[in-house]
């Protein structure tokens, strides 16, 4: 796997062009996809004409910055002209959309390469992503619902993957696959031309190769006119980081516990100050976030419900259902729960004078695709449940937060690390993931089998 | 849930929504998803079990 940055200085050295390496990526994908399963569409040779472009910019001088030449590959419910935006679902036409998504506009003008859509899980609702395999075990999922994007990166084939969160689906499949993964602040990031799960929670941000891929990735879908790579090698000295053990944080699995006291233990090193914190508002997390969902996602889905309920997910038509029957007075008040979590949250950070939250980013790592419940100890939990009491926190609160590779179970499987700043403070939650990332050896660690 | 529709009422609400025939199981709605999730018994924890209004809207940006 190589960085945005390893790219584009061979890139701009003539060491490699854009067209060898749309080339690689179309034969890596055939090869490795028929196991893994990343990408749902690809168009080899659209792919290798806007190579051919790039070169040609490059050739003359044109040098549209650090994304210029790098291939992207872009969850599926994302517009990209001429590609048709399937959902993982059967509901979906297959011809092909005419306009682009404001971030697919964006990364064409920093002049990205579109690789191809990856695999979303069915109406991006949904934490496992099948049939998407996790390139460190193909037996194992890769997370959701940015699953196909977490997928390609950690195999290798794209350094930066578009993905959507709703309740952790950047996070879980970076966590899981071993990337890294930014939810931006709520709202940052336009959503124009992007298929919704719930409006008012949906989050668009990359999953990348290393922090500064995430970066350069920022600079480019926010156009907002902030240079994310810049400050990254800036540390963290004296910064002061809220520690969250509590539900919804815990109970975890005894590896995942370990990785992330050794790495509140790195944190220390580089001299920044870890005190635990409890958010009592939190435990009830899961209220707010299914509160909210149900009733936005079958506001959008309604027709489909009523008119093609057997070509939804039973699992996922019952969640959209749910937002058909549950009174709106629960929306209300999931609404207004969701307030006063995000103030708790703020509160918090303000009396203890919190640069950022940190937390393990899932409680367990990646699950055999057959197994639907986590354990721990006594409690038996759904993993829809389980992948998502630790991420929808910030979802819930808008708050930037980004998931970091932090070690490996016994099993070789990725844990990840989470760090959430200040709304609008996404360039601090970069650069303290980058701190910890220089420190630690985890982001380097390839697949065996795909890396 | 504590105010969970009954079986009627979520009847009525599946016809509002023309959401009638086998794909729609009022027992996997009410029992398996609401109360799984036990959304009632938070929200009530959080805002109380009145209907309160909506405290303002919501902004992420907005550091209180």
């Amino acid at each position: 796997m190589r960085t945005v940055s390893e790219l584009g200085t061979a890139l701009r050295s003539g060491v490699v062009t854009a067209m060898q390496l749309a080339t690689e990526f179309v034969a890596r994908q055939a090869d490795i996809d028929e196991r893994l399963h990343s990408f749902v569409a690809v168009d080899p040779p659209r792919l290798l004409a806007e190579a051919e472009q790039s070169d040609l910019e490059f050739r003359v001088g044109f040098d549209r910055g650090p994304l210029h030449g790098i291939p992207v590959g872009v969850k599926d419910i994302i517009d990209v002209a001429g590609y048709a935006t399937r959902c993982g679902s059967p509901l979906y036409p297959t011809d092909p959309v005419g306009t682009d998504a404001t971030v697919i506009t964006r990364l064409r003008s920093a002049g990205a390469l579109i690789a191809g859509k990856t695999a979303p899980h069915e109406l991006a609702c949904g934490v496992v992503t099948p049939p998407t395999s996790n390139p460190w075990n193909i037996d194992h999922v890769p997370g959701g619902s940015s699953g196909g994007s977490g997928a390609a990166v950690a195999a290798g084939l794209v350094p930066i993957g578009l993905g959507s969160d709703t309740g952790g689906s950047i996070r879980i499949p970076a966590a899981l696959c071993g990337t890294v993964g930014l939810k931006p602040t709520y709202g940052l990031v336009p959503v124009t031309g992007v298929q919704p799960l719930s409006l008012s929670l949906d989050h668009l941000g990359p999953l990348g190769a290393t922090v500064a891929d995430c970066a350069h990735a920022m600079t480019v879908l926010t156009a907002d006119g902030t240079d994310y790579g810049k400050g990254l090698d800036g540390g963290i000295q004296g910064l002061r980081f809220g520690v969250l053990t509590d539900f919804p944080f815990a109970p975890m699995q005894p590896d995942v516990e370990t990785s992330f006291g050794q790495a509140l233990e790195v944190l220390r090193t580089l001299d920044a100050e870890c005190v635990n914190v409890t958010i009592p508002a939190l435990q009830h997390t899961l209220a707010a976030e299914f509160g909210i969902i149900p009733l936005e996602a079958f506001e959008y889905h309604r027709h489909s419900v009523r008119e093609r309920p057997l070509d939804i997910d039973p699992s996922i038509r019952t969640l959209l259902i749910a937002g058909a029957v549950i009174p709106s007075r629960i929306f209300r008040r999931a609404s207004a729960a969701r307030v006063q979590i995000a103030k708790a949250m703020a509160r918090v950070m303000n009396e203890h004078h919190l640069d950022a939250f940190v937390s393990p980013t899932l409680p367990a790592t990646a699950s055999p695709k057959a197994l639907s419940e986590h354990t721990y100890g006594d409690l038996s939990e759904h993993i829809s449940v389980s992948y998502v009491r630790t991420t929808a926190p910030f979802n819930l609160s808008g708050q930037p937060a980004i998931s970091v590779p932090c070690g490996f179970d016994r099993a070789g499987l990725p844990v990840g690390l989470q760090i959430a700043t200040r709304p609008g403070h996404d360039h601090l939650a970069l650069r303290i993931a980058a701190a910890y990332e220089r420190e630690t050896p985890w982001s380097r660690r390839r697949c065996p089998e795909f890396g | 849930m504590t105010d969970s529709p009954d079986a009627e009422i979520v009847a009525v609400r599946l016809d509002e929504h023309g959401l009638r025939g086998p794909a729609f199981d009022l027992v996997a709605i009410t029992a398996d998803y609401a109360e799984r999730i036990e959304i009632d018994a938070g929200l009530d924890a959080l805002v109380g079990s009145d209907d309160p209004a909506v405290d303002g809207l919501f902004d992420p940006r907005d550091p209180r």
